[in-house]
């Protein structure tokens, strides 16, 4: 945290290299984030160099009393996320990571068609719900810091996970998965 | 593999992620071509006072230009308060 801000320093103080370092720290969960929020896997990387570019621009107006540089960058990236699906409607995602295919192509194919369905779930969930579960079941993310990307209520934010992991129980019970 | 596996592989799958080796590259190219965006205007200002400064003719068309506009600007409100 203290280290971003030291980063940031440098390059509103015209070290405009320094932040390559800031876009190598979070290019994985940026771009991660936004995959899972568009469903879009083609077009992720794209997006992700958008946001760090509109990054860049607005440095000037990211306040470390405010919220953390990492919980400022989900920010711009689950804006530009939204925006996108605006403009256009979103793929079903089916796409396993690239890396993983290298290794056992039949199983990765077995593996991508028992996925098929929790994925068609996820993505049949309203929006709010469906990026809540996204920033809390595949990041990991603390209530508080879904609660300040959201721009809601703690709250707000349990009731829609509760909600969406209800769903998603529901829809997969004749599926026979099991959620904690 | 049970169903609570597949929840779990399901979930590690959507939080691993590949990007490209450029990623950072191709986006801090973007980053000094937008600096560069930003200082060409200051640039084009730069060009135009070294060719004047540069070039005797190049000052005297600029005065010239400068008388022109000046003497019509001075027709013009002539010929208005002469109409009042």
């Amino acid at each position: 945290m203290t280290e971003d801000i030291e980063v940031v320093r440098r390059v509103l103080d015209g070290d405009t290299e320094s932040f390559r370092l800031l876009v190598s720290k979070y290019s994985s969960v940026v771009v991660r984030i936004i995959r899972n929020i568009t469903g879009n896997s083609d077009s992720c990387e794209d997006i992700g160099q958008e946001v760090f570019l509109m990054a860049y621009k607005k440095l000037e107006t990211f306040d470390p009393a405010r919220s953390s540089l990492s919980t400022w960058l989900l920010t711009i990236a689950r804006n530009k996320s939204i925006n996108t699906l605006r403009k256009k409607k979103p793929r079903l995602m089916d796409d396993l990571p690239e890396n993983i295919s290298e290794s056992n192509p039949a199983e990765d194919m077995v593996q991508k068609e028992l996925f098929n369905r929790p994925n068609r779930e996820l993505q049949a969930l309203p929006s709010k719900q469906h990026r809540a579960l996204i920033l809390a079941e595949f990041e990991g993310l603390p209530y508080e810091r879904i609660a300040q990307i959201e721009g809601a209520r703690i709250g707000t934010i349990k009731s829609r996970i509760n909600r969406a992991k209800q769903k998603l129980r529901l829809a997969l019970k004749e599926f026979g998965v099991n959620i904690p | 593999m049970n169903y609570l596996q597949l929840y779990d592989a399901w979930k590690e799958n959507k939080s691993q992620i590949y990007i490209s080796k450029d990623f950072t590259s191709k986006v801090m190219s973007q980053i000094y071509e937008y600096e560069k965006s930003k200082i060409r205007p200051f640039e084009a200002l730069r060009w135009i006072a070294s060719v004047l400064s540069s070039h005797p003719v190049a000052q005297a068309g600029l005065v010239a230009t400068s008388g022109i506009v000046g003497f019509v600007r001075i027709a013009l409100v002539m010929s208005i308060l002469l109409q009042c």
